[in-house]
C-alpha cells in the first residue's frame, strides 16, 4: 500500500516536470502553421468554369474545385482559342490555396483578346512547380464585347 | 547630379522583380544568372512590407483617412493609393470596375478609385486571389478599422514620427483622397514632348 502510494507520486511529479519542459519551450506567440491543405479524395471542379466578366480586351474565367492539395502557391490555367479544336493559347494566374478551406476559387485573367469574338476554353490547375492537378474541364465558350 | 532615377519619364513601366532578375536598369545585378529564366513569371511583382504600423500617424493628425485632420501616406509600390479605404476598395473591386484606360482618363460618369480602376501597367502575373471580394462598404470600413489596430507605438530605432512638425491635411473623403492631383497620362506625355 505504502509502496504503491510512492510510485503514484513519482509518476505525478514526472508528469508535471514534463509539462514544465514543454511550457518553457513553447513560445505563446509562435503562430501555428497548419499543414498543407489535404488533397480532396475525389478532386473535381465543383462550380463552373464560367465567365466572370469580359470587355473588349480581356476576360476573367472563374471556377471552384475542391482542394487540390500540394503547394500553397497554385496556378489556375485556361487553354483558349477561337477554334474549339485548337485551344493553343494559354493564360495563367497565381492563386494561394487557403489551408483552412475545403475548396479553392480559381480566377484567371485573359488579356489581349479581340473585340466581339467568340473564344473557346478549357481549364485546369497546377502547383507552383508545374505539377498538374489532373483536373480538366469540358470545352466552354464566351464572347468579348 | 548625374543620377536619373526614371529615364523613361511618364512612359516608364516598373517590372519589379522581373527587372531585378534581368539585372535591368536601376536594379542591383542579379547574383545568380540561372534565375534570369524566371523573370517573366514575376514581372510586375514587388516585395511588400508587412501591415505593421500601416496606419501610424503623428499625434497631431488623427488618421491616414480624409476628412481628417489626416496625415497623407502613399500606399503600394508607386504611391498610387492614398488611403487605407482606397487600398481595401482596390482589392475588393479591382475586377468589378476595370477600364482599359490610363490613370486620369476614367470615362465620364465614373470616379477613379471608386467606380473605375485603370488597367494595370503590367497585366501579367496579377494575383487573382483578390480583385472581386464582394465586400459591402461597411465590411471595407471594418477592415480599415482592423488595419488601424496594427499600430504598436514603437519607433526606436527609426525616426520618431512624434517629431513631425508639419501640418495635417483636412477635407474631402477617404475614397477620393488625392484624386485632385490626378493628371491624365496623355496630357503628361504631351507636356513632356
Amino acid at each position: 500500500m505504502n509502496r504503491l502510494h510512492v510510485k503514484l507520486l513519482t509518476v505525478t511529479v514526472g508528469g508535471l516536470l514534463f509539462c514544465n519542459t514543454i511550457a518553457a519551450q513553447a513560445n505563446p506567440y509562435t503562430p501555428t502553421i497548419p499543414p498543407p491543405a489535404p488533397k480532396a479524395a475525389h478532386l473535381q471542379i465543383t462550380q463552373g468554369p464560367e465567365l466572370e466578366m469580359a470587355n473588349d480586351k480581356f476576360a476573367i474565367i472563374k471556377w471552384r474545385s475542391n482542394n487540390p492539395g500540394g503547394s500553397d502557391e497554385h496556378y489556375g490555367i485556361v487553354h483558349y482559342g477561337t477554334d474549339p479544336d485548337d485551344l493553343s493559347q494559354t493564360a495563367k494566374s497565381p492563386i494561394r490555396i487557403n489551408r483552412n478551406h475545403a475548396y479553392t476559387d480559381f480566377r484567371v485573367r485573359l488579356a489581349g483578346l479581340s473585340p466581339r469574338t467568340t473564344y473557346y476554353y478549357t481549364v485546369d490547375s497546377m502547383e507552383a512547380n508545374g505539377t498538374d492537378d489532373g483536373v480538366k474541364s469540358a470545352v466552354n465558350e464566351f464572347s468579348t464585347r | 547630379m548625374g543620377f536619373t532615377p526614371n529615364p523613361g519619364g511618364f512612359t516608364y513601366t516598373d517590372f519589379g522583380l522581373g527587372t531585378f532578375l534581368r539585372s535591368g536598369f536601376g536594379s542591383a545585378p542579379n547574383p545568380n544568372s540561372s534565375w534570369t529564366q524566371y523573370a517573366a513569371t514575376v514581372d510586375g511583382q514587388m516585395q511588400v512590407a508587412t501591415a505593421r504600423d500601416v496606419a501610424m500617424v503623428p499625434p497631431q493628425c488623427k488618421s491616414t483617412e480624409a476628412p481628417g485632420p489626416y496625415f497623407q501616406k502613399e500606399f503600394f509600390h508607386n504611391g498610387y493609393i492614398k488611403s487605407l479605404k482606397q487600398l481595401v476598395h482596390f482589392y475588393n473591386t479591382r475586377d468589378v470596375y476595370p477600364y482599359p484606360v490610363e490613370s486620369g482618363n476614367c470615362p465620364a460618369g465614373t470616379v477613379e478609385k471608386v467606380t473605375c480602376w485603370p488597367e494595370p501597367e503590367v497585366p501579367q502575373n496579377v494575383d487573382m486571389t483578390t480583385g472581386n471580394l464582394g465586400l459591402t462598404d461597411t465590411e471595407e470600413n471594418q477592415i480599415v478599422a482592423f488595419l488601424q489596430t496594427l499600430t504598436d507605438g514603437y519607433t526606436t530605432p527609426y525616426p520618431d514620427i512624434k517629431t513631425y512638425t508639419g501640418t495635417c491635411m483636412t477635407g474631402g473623403n477617404a475614397s477620393t483622397q488625392g484624386n485632385s492631383t490626378l493628371i491624365s497620362a496623355e496630357a503628361l506625355l504631351k507636356q513632356q514632348h
